[in-house]
Formats: C-alpha cells, structure tokens, sequence
C-alpha cells in the first residue's frame, strides 16, 4: 500500500478525531491515611489503666504502657500526659460515655486513652537446619533443636472524648514475635513489641502519608 | 472516482476531523492540564482544572475521578466520597473508578494488625 492512499488517510483523520491511545494513566501518589481523630481539639491525654489479662511474673503491663506511650503521644502530638487510674472492671465500661464523662471535672479538652492488654509467653521447640549425624554422640539428634520464647503483645486500645465519653479511635493491636534466647526478658520483648504497635497506631493518628495506586482517567 | 477526488475528500475529511477532534471546547486539554499538573505536584491547580471541566461537562467521568484522587491527596474524603460516587453513577463499570474507589475505602478502613505474628521473620529465621 502506498503512502498517500487515500484510504490510508481516511483512516488516520478517524484516529486523529477519535484521539486514539490510552484512556487512563496509573500514578504512584502519597496519600494521607484517613484519621478518625482530630489532635488538636485536645490538649491533655490520661491513661486510666488497662484491663490486664495476662501479663508475665515481674512485668507491671500497665506501668510499662504508660512509660512507653506517655512520652510519644507528648512529643508527637504535644499532649500533657497524666495518670488518673481508675477501677475498670469490664470491657463494656469502655462503651459507658456517662462513665467517662463523670470522669472529666470541667470543660477540658481531656482524651481518655485505655483498654485492654495482654502479654503472654511461651516456649517453642523449633528445629534448626540439618542435624549432623555424630555417632560418637548419644545425644546428636538434639542438636537439630532448639528451646525458643515466643511473646505476644495484644493491646486492644479505645481513645476516648472527656467531654462527650465518646469513643474516637478503636484499634486491636497484636503483634508476636520470637527470640533464639529462651531466657528472653520479658520488658525487653514489650519494647519490642510496643514498638511495633506504635508504628501502626501513630500512622492513622498524625494522617502519615503512604504510597498508593490511583488511576487518572485522560478522557 | 478519480484518485485525485478521493485524495482531496480524504483532504477535507482529515481537515474536518481535526477541527472538530481539537475543538471538542477544549475539555480534553483541561483534562490534560490537570493531570500534567498533578504529575508536577501541583494538586490546587488540577483541582482547578478538572473543576473547571465539570463546569461545562457536569458528566464528565475523567474530571469527577480526577476530582476524587486530588481531593484524597488534600485529605479530603467526604469530596472523595462525593466525586467517586459522582463519576461511577455517570460510568458505573469504569473499571478505573471502581478500582480507585475500593482502595480509597481501603485507605479509611483501619490498618490490619499482624493477627499472624511475625515470629518467623524474627530470630527464628
């Protein structure tokens, strides 16, 4: 077919009119995460304990809360942190805004932080590599096995409105994780742990951004 | 029908379509626009854009999903909300709105925990 046809050209005036190509361009943008609460009404955060359901010998989980949190939500959101501890005695006292309410003196601008934590521990048996076949050793298939301590961090974290009891924010947390010491220490692993908890708990909370899909339609 | 005819048919066709591919009031271009503008960061000056579109083609699927993703960026969901549903009761199996609108709702859903643990990423390794 030669260049100048005229049926060749009927068909590129019909592209140049359809305008041809694609109809979308896909795009990589950083999105702020959706917050449900608004920090800047509020200038004062205060724990009021955690329902504890298990926690390891010699680990006080509130108190390790507290020191752990405290000082984040006050650099992060500049909020005065206090301790007010009061008697929780079921998880439905969380859904109880007359409760948190008559907790509030006046009109502060107070956010109840509480809820319900459990740090547990256990040991595992995992089993490493290729165990060397030693015939001299009576005891070498042991050595394809090893003791490992597992704990487990579960925070089921309610934030609350003083003023109108409100719940603003309700996440469960539950983070696990594995250390080759079976003797692992147990505030060492809430660190750990924590850490994990805070990464996923902050983001939404100061609206971080993330990187996402989005498409943008071109006609 | 001489060739000669046939060429300057073809002629005027191509000159035709072309007035009228570039004239459509200059949507396209603001479409466009936009979307170079948001690919530049600038996300006011899209939103701009792709109102202005809206204004003269308030069915428009492009501008009311482009609307949608600009208004997201700014942090503004209700507008998101509203612009999604907007360009999908225009388009309602656009496979791009509909995609865009799953992970926009994604997006307000709160982030999963690890409910499995990552113990074998850890020292178990």
């Amino acid at each position: 077919m030669k260049i100048n046809s005229p049926i060749l050209l009927c068909l590129l005036a019909f592209l140049a009119a359809c305008g041809g190509g694609d109809t979308y361009r896909k795009i990589r943008v950083e999105l702020p995460a959706y917050s449900p609460l608004h920090p800047e009404q509020f200038e004062q955060l205060v724990f009021s304990g955690f329902l504890v359901a298990k926690e390891p010998d010699g680990l006080d989980l509130n108190k390790e809360i507290v020191e752990y949190f405290g000082p984040e939500f006050e650099r992060r959101l500049h909020f005065r942190v206090t301790v007010q501890r009061v008697a929780l005695e079921s998880e439905e006292l969380f859904r109880k805004p007359d409760f948190w309410r008559s907790l509030t003196p006046g009109p502060g601008r107070v956010l109840y932080i509480t809820g319900k934590a459990e740090l547990s521990r256990e040991t595992r048996k995992a089993i490493l590599g290729k165990a060397k076949a030693d015939a001299e050793d009576p005891l070498a298939r042991q050595r394809g096995i090893a003791e490992r301590s597992l704990f487990s961090l579960s925070l089921h974290l309610y934030l609350i409105r003083g003023d109108s009891g409100e719940v603003v924010l309700d996440r469960d947390f539950k983070e696990t994780k594995a250390y080759s010491n079976p003797k692992q220490r147990a505030d060492f692993a809430f660190y750990d742990l924590a850490q994990r908890v805070k990464t996923k708990l902050f983001r939404p909370i100061l609206s971080e951004e993330r990187m996402q899909e989005r498409y943008l339609l071109l006609k | 029908m001489s060739k000669t005819t046939l060429t300057a048919i073809a002629l005027a066709f191509l000159g035709i379509s072309l007035v009228f591919g570039c004239a459509g009031p200059r949507l396209k271009d603001q479409v466009g626009f936009g979307i170079w503008a948001a690919d530049n960061d600038l996300w006011d000056e899209a939103v701009f854009r792709w109102k202005k579109v809206l204004d003269q083609d308030p069915q428009s699927v492009a501008a009311h999903n482009n609307l949608a993703v600009a208004y997201e960026k700014k942090g503004l969901w209700e507008d998101a909300r509203k612009e999604y549903e907007a360009a999908l009761k225009v388009a309602p199996d656009n496979p791009w709105v509909k995609l865009n609108f799953k992970n926009f709702k994604d997006n307000l859903k709160p982030e999963k925990s690890d409910k499995k643990g990552k113990a074998a990423q850890d020292e178990n390794k």
